[in-house]
């Protein structure tokens, strides 16, 4: 925020009447989920930008801006960022923002931002999120514009939602969707608040999605016995998630911690109800769960691909070779070694470290002398150090717990450092492989 | 060249800090230093259970070695005593009355350290390294679980040299964990197979998972009646991915979440994107803990799905993290995990463990 309060309040975006902190978040925002072209996912700068660039490169038409709430759908409004706002939108939002401003007083004394939440008309328009996007998760799509209203979008979706678009345009203005994403969190927050009670509703309207089997691969519900608490768990949880259940969470408009690119643009049904509340009930903003994605990855792509990208090695079609991960992408790198086998597999393969597991083989059944091990006892008690530890009359020693110390013997023993480096001690190998009882002739310990 | 995936220069973050060698970042968060740490990278922590006085870690290291030291309550650390296996110790656990300390190593043999004699003696035997083991108590029932890079799941009773069981898996074991009746292993290629505990051990569930890159830490939490519920599975993407295995709604109660990661609001250079090493669950607040490849660890609330806190950089990845029995002690390892490839390796480069007050900071956030 480098200058003085934009226009007096905080920039908001004029299609879904969401808050942010920063004009340059905001206009990412508007890029990202008001002026993308549905087709080629293009991002435009402005809404007519859009609707031209749809008629001239797929030769389609559009009338209303995506993700828009309803009343502000207008294509051809020039607005960018804050600019183009027409005044008297303006000054309705001063408005409600001072009576916002007022009723949250006793909530959260910073920000005023959003109007009332509930409604029916609003519980229902998420319920058709919801299920819209587990809808599109089931199928696998890119999160679709959230037209309020447009037949296209149903996609085959049950008589139920078909109630919700009407359901959804009687909200004319008011609610700024949980939608497009869980935006800006510390300012959803005070709507948050009031929409506990409306929780129930949304319950019922969830069950209303429940029909849909939109899980894919839904698992069955009551299995075994055996986990019984999941099923209690879901109480808990569902009150906690249910607000917006599906949110997409990619806007780059949410928290500055965290790298919520605008990259990641597959289906999502994230539950971010609860950042709200988080931000309010804490004053230093805590950064919310970045990414709310199922599954979809949004920076480097799937592992076990041969990789095209930065990758020198070849694919791994051989037996030989282990697979390599495509660890760079344009937006990101994963720090991580090509090979798809795990770190420790790979430092494994050490030469230092395979020489013991070979003298394990060999040498175990010859007597001990641990020598290394013996190594580092002798600054610390003069027991002789090549002592074979087994045949110690260990347990005489050790038996009686002395200061009643629970089961060791008491301290004073000199740290570690002291003997002869043990570690890379594989020339003096403890052959303590295979044999028993093998004595640390660090009894005393 | 890209063999260590290094092409694109050193970005800003984790990269560059590599390279300094300042004093200071070694400790940034101005931790407890445990006393004598291993001389190689540290593979796992844990803390003694509940059932006995006091406060015992032990740490399984490259080294060969596990270490056993006392935690006193004025965050002093005593070294007490270690074991050798011959080859890195991948893995530790206590037995739930803290005689015994269970240790897999990549010398394919596991073993029972008896704490009150100091003696260890061999009690599983793998046809690859070991990379998991756990200790399992049930009502009738008790035994150690195993997790081999080959293919295995095997239960063994002590006191005998076969195993009691032995479950195919589908590909290498990378972690698992167990919280009666419930187990989960995550393998290569991505696999995730839940098992259940009662009676005997089988296999409950073999789950898609939720995450797109190498499976690398998994960690069970409990729900508010103390039963097992799910997990919390890491990647080395750094993500981690919260799982219930009966939800109610699964689309909804299940998430995954971005962490370990570099670049959080410059969106200019690429992002670094590191590996979640391991993943801990409060034992009181159910809040969990994730330290990465970047050096940080962070502290989660899952339930609220916030972030309660994240580190200073560390200038070592850290590798294991543990809570002890009663959550006031949040420990962390430092030392290099590899994630750079060979070309990183420095042995002359210390490994720390570090002890953190975790009374306060894991408090879960107040919902709603």
């Amino acid at each position: 925020m480098g200058r003085k309060k934009k226009k007096q309040m905080k920039p908001w975006c004029w299609y879904c009447n969401r808050d942010f902190d920063d004009e340059k978040i905001l206009i990412q925002h508007q890029k990202a989920k008001h002026f993308k072209c549905h087709i080629c996912h293009k991002k435009l700068y402005t809404g007519p930008g859009l609707a031209i660039h749809c008629m001239q490169v797929h030769k389609e038409t559009i009338d209303s801006v995506p993700n828009a709430i309803p009343g502000r759908v207008d294509i051809e409004l020039e607005i960018y960022g804050m600019e183009g706002i027409p005044e008297k939108d303006m000054q309705e939002r001063r408005r409600t923002l001072e009576q916002k401003s007022q009723e949250s007083q006793k909530k959260n004394p910073s920000k005023a931002t959003l109007l009332q939440w509930p409604s029916s008309g609003c519980l229902l328009w998420l319920a058709y999120l919801g299920c819209t996007l587990e809808h599109i998760k089931a199928r696998n799509l890119s999160m679709p514009p959230m037209m309020p209203g447009v037949p296209p979008m149903m996609h085959g979706m049950p008589h139920a939602m078909h109630g919700m678009p009407p359901g959804m345009m009687q909200m004319g203005g008011m609610m700024p969707p949980m939608m497009p994403g869980m935006p800006g969190m510390p300012h959803g927050m005070p709507h948050h608040m009031a929409p506990r009670p409306g929780m129930p509703h949304m319950a019922q309207a969830a069950g209303v999605m429940a029909s849909r089997p939109a899980v894919p691969g839904v698992q069955p519900a009551v299995s075994k016995p055996l986990f019984p608490s999941a099923a209690q768990m879901g109480a808990v949880c569902s009150t906690a998630a249910v607000s917006s259940p599906a949110a997409d969470l990619q806007s780059a408009s949410s928290q500055p911690p965290f790298p919520n690119t605008p990259q990641a643009q597959q289906s999502t049904s994230g539950v971010p109800a609860s950042n709200p509340h988080s931000a309010a009930s804490s004053d230093p903003p805590k950064a919310t769960f970045p990414a709310y994605t199922q599954p979809s990855v949004s920076s480097s792509t799937s592992s076990s691909n041969p990789s095209s990208g930065a990758v020198a090695k070849p694919p791994a079609t051989v037996a030989t070779k282990p697979a390599t991960l495509t660890t760079t992408s344009a937006t990101s790198k994963l720090i991580h070694p090509d090979e798809d086998i795990s770190l420790e597999e790979m430092k494994a393969q050490l030469p230092r470290y395979q020489r013991l597991t070979a003298r394990q083989g060999q040498a175990h059944v010859a007597a001990p002398p641990v020598v290394s091990v013996g190594g580092i006892m002798p600054p610390q008690q003069g027991m002789p150090p090549q002592q074979p530890g087994m045949r110690h009359p260990m347990h005489g020693q050790y038996g009686a717990p002395p200061q009643g110390m629970p089961s060791y013997m008491p301290g004073g023993m000199p740290p570690y450092g002291q003997g002869p480096p043990m570690v890379p001690s594989y020339q003096g190998g403890p052959p303590m492989g295979m044999r028993p009882p093998v004595m640390s002739p660090a009894g005393r310990y | 060249m890209s063999l260590f995936g290094t092409t694109s220069g050193f970005g800003a973050g984790g990269t560059g800090v590599f390279g300094n060698a300042t004093t200071d970042s070694h400790n940034p968060m101005k931790d407890v230093e445990v006393t004598s740490p291993p001389d190689d990278s540290i593979s796992c922590l844990a803390f003694s259970p509940p059932t006995m006085p006091g406060n015992f870690l032990i740490g399984g290291s490259w080294a060969n070695d596990v270490r056993c030291w006392e935690v006193q309550d004025n965050g002093q650390t005593v070294p007490k005593a270690q074991q050798m296996h011959t080859g890195p110790v991948l893995d530790a656990c206590w037995s739930d009355d803290g005689s015994k300390v269970f240790t897999a190593s990549c010398d394919k043999t596991a073993k029972m350290w008896d704490l009150n004699s100091n003696q260890a003696m061999q009690i599983a035997q793998h046809e690859g390294p070991i990379k998991s083991i756990h200790w399992i108590k049930a009502p009738n029932y008790s035994c150690i679980m195993t997790g081999s890079w080959d293919k295995t799941l095997k239960f063994w009773d002590t006191r005998s040299p076969n195993p009691m069981m032995s479950l195919q898996m589908p590909e290498r074991s990378y972690c698992a964990d167990v919280v009666y009746p419930m187990a989960v292993v995550a393998t290569a290629d991505r696999g995730l197979i839940v098992y259940q505990l009662e009676n005997q051990p089988s296999e409950f569930r073999r789950i898609d998972s939720p995450l797109k890159h190498q499976h690398r830490c998994v960690a069970i939490f409990k729900d508010k009646q103390n039963k097992p519920t799910g997990f919390a599975l890491g990647s080395i993407e750094g993500r981690v991915a919260i799982h219930y295995i009966n939800p109610p709604n699964p689309a909804k109660d299940n998430f995954t979440f971005k962490c370990h990661r570099s670049n959080g609001t410059n969106t200019t250079t690429p992002q670094d994107i590191y590996a979640v090493n391991a993943i801990s669950f409060h034992p009181v607040h159910g809040t969990l803990a994730t330290v990465g490849s970047d050096g940080r660890f962070s502290f989660w609330d899952k339930d609220a799905r916030t972030k309660l806190k994240t580190s200073e950089q560390l200038d070592q990845p850290i590798t294991a993290c543990a809570f002890n029995s009663n959550g006031n002690i949040f420990a962390y390892a430092s030392s290099y995990d590899w994630s750079k490839g060979h070309e990183y390796y420095n042995p002359q480069k210390k490994n720390y463990i570090f002890l953190r007050n975790a009374a306060e900071e894991l408090k879960p956030r107040n919902k709603k």
